[in-house]
């Protein structure tokens, strides 16, 4: 009904679609995305063009497929912007470069405990694509395995099967790292003792 | 171990024969399902039941769902950070009339913060000499004891009137003083936790002895050194300088 609404210009039907699906939008665009860019900057790509193009839609029983593949079309246009743009840049005579790579420190004030989910995810997101998608999508508070069935349009059990497995790489890395705790590198983050 | 009509395992996914570096042998993939379940708070009694079977007699599973606990925990909190400011995208039409909203509640606040500025300072003292009279004024406020009819008799003794009490300090629980342990500044990290024994309780609920492991640093103004004398009693040297390097600074 919601969808239908919204397909023919009813704005606070758009509105609420928007705001019950955009959690798991931004799951799957952190699955996709190119590192460089920021996943809020495609979130607006993908408002705008669900906006413009919510008219071609032609099932509103395929919403949820067919926004995903909107948000993953926008992740590989970027993607091959970004490919274009050090394409350019590595054809430039080196005395026109100008990298830009400032030294980035980390702050002394970054919590231990946030500098590992931020780890964590950044691992999640260099698992094979059958396995990132669920593994990102379980993140989202409150998505069943039933509805990220429905999202890729896959069985319950094979989500259920890709998300073990990607979440047993999780650990692996995870013990791999834990196994040799690396005192030097935590302890200047933290400040003269009591 | 149970298999499907194909012969295969109730979970084989033939879609992914392609990724074969990456798969496990079969009879562990149901585990893997199993601890996700329970990690996720999905699984069902039979879930457990078929988990505790293959525990019992082995730590590993145990061991293996206190990781993923972890895990889970760290990863949404990783990402939930990483798309904090995409949830507060809006659409083209939100966007514009939030901004409104925004241009004429900067107005009010505008002139709100012109009001402050100008009878702030009034204001705050009123309040300061208002606050200091209610709290003259109200009578002690205690939390009655459970424990005993003793502290009720007390309460009743200091309080005639037997009002209802409420409580006022604020009361931390356990968790929250070892967070606050954990943020002091000699506390470095705390590693995995280390599972020491699975063991059924008198109630019949699985109960985990787990270790917990903190690593702390301290910095030593002078070293000792531990030596024996001729007579093999333990005496306690000259300090010991700690090796210098010029290029890195002693913490």
């Amino acid at each position: 009904m919601e969808v239908q609404a919204a397909m023919g210009g009813d704005e606070s039907a758009l509105s609420a679609l928007w705001r019950s699906h955009k959690r798991w939008l931004a799951a799957i665009l952190l699955s996709h995305k190119p590192r460089e860019i920021d996943v809020e900057d495609l979130m607006q790509d993908v408002a705008v063009k669900l906006v413009t193009k919510i008219h071609t839609l032609r099932d509103p029983n395929a919403f949820r497929p067919w926004l995903r593949q909107i948000a993953i079309n926008a992740a590989r246009e970027s993607a091959r912007s970004v490919n274009r743009q050090r394409n350019e840049r590595s054809s430039l005579e080196p005395n026109d470069i100008e990298v830009a790579n400032p030294k980035i420190e980390a702050a002394p004030a970054v919590a231990e405990r946030q500098e590992e989910g931020a780890s964590l995810l950044a691992f999640a997101q260099t698992l094979p694509p059958d396995f990132r998608e669920p593994v990102l999508l379980r993140c989202v508070q409150g998505l069943s395995c039933k509805q990220i069935a429905e999202i890729l349009q896959l069985p319950v059990t094979t989500i259920e099967t890709r998300l073990s497995r990607g979440r047993r790489m999780l650990r692996e890395e995870w013990s791999r790292r834990t196994s040799e705790p690396d005192l030097a590198s935590t302890s200047s983050t933290r400040g003269t003792p009591s | 171990m149970m298999m499907n009509a194909d012969h295969q395992p109730p979970n084989h996914d033939p879609e992914l024969d392609d990724h074969a570096d990456q798969l496990r042998a079969p009879q562990d993939v149901s585990l893997d399902i199993l601890i996700v379940r329970l990690a996720d708070g999905d699984a069902t009694d039979a879930d457990w039941s078929e988990f505790q079977l293959r525990a019992a007699s082995d730590r590993i599973p145990w061991q293996r769902l206190a990781e993923e606990q972890y895990i889970t925990t760290q990863l949404r909190q990783g990402f939930t950070e990483a798309t904090s400011l995409a949830l507060n995208v809006r659409l083209p039409h939100e966007a514009e009339s939030h901004q409104n909203e925004f241009e004429s509640f900067d107005d009010t606040r505008f002139s709100i913060a012109t009001f402050a500025r100008t009878y702030g300072g009034w204001f705050a003292a009123a309040a300061a000499v208002l606050a200091l009279a209610i709290n003259l004024a109200l009578p002690l406020q205690t939390v009655p004891n459970d424990n005993s009819a003793l502290d009720q008799g007390s309460l009743a003794a200091a309080n005639p009137n037997n009002q209802s009490t409420q409580s006022l300090p604020v009361v931390y629980t356990p968790d929250q003083h070892y967070q606050e342990y954990l943020d002091a500044p000699h506390v470095v990290r705390e590693l995995p936790p280390m599972l020491m024994q699975a063991r059924t309780n008198e109630s019949g609920q699985r109960e985990l002895i787990y270790m917990r492991r903190i690593v702390e640093r301290q910095v030593s103004t002078g070293l000792f050194e531990l030596r024996r004398d001729e007579n093999n009693n333990p005496i306690m040297s000259s300090p010991v300088q700690p090796r210098r390097n010029a290029d890195r600074e002693i913490q």
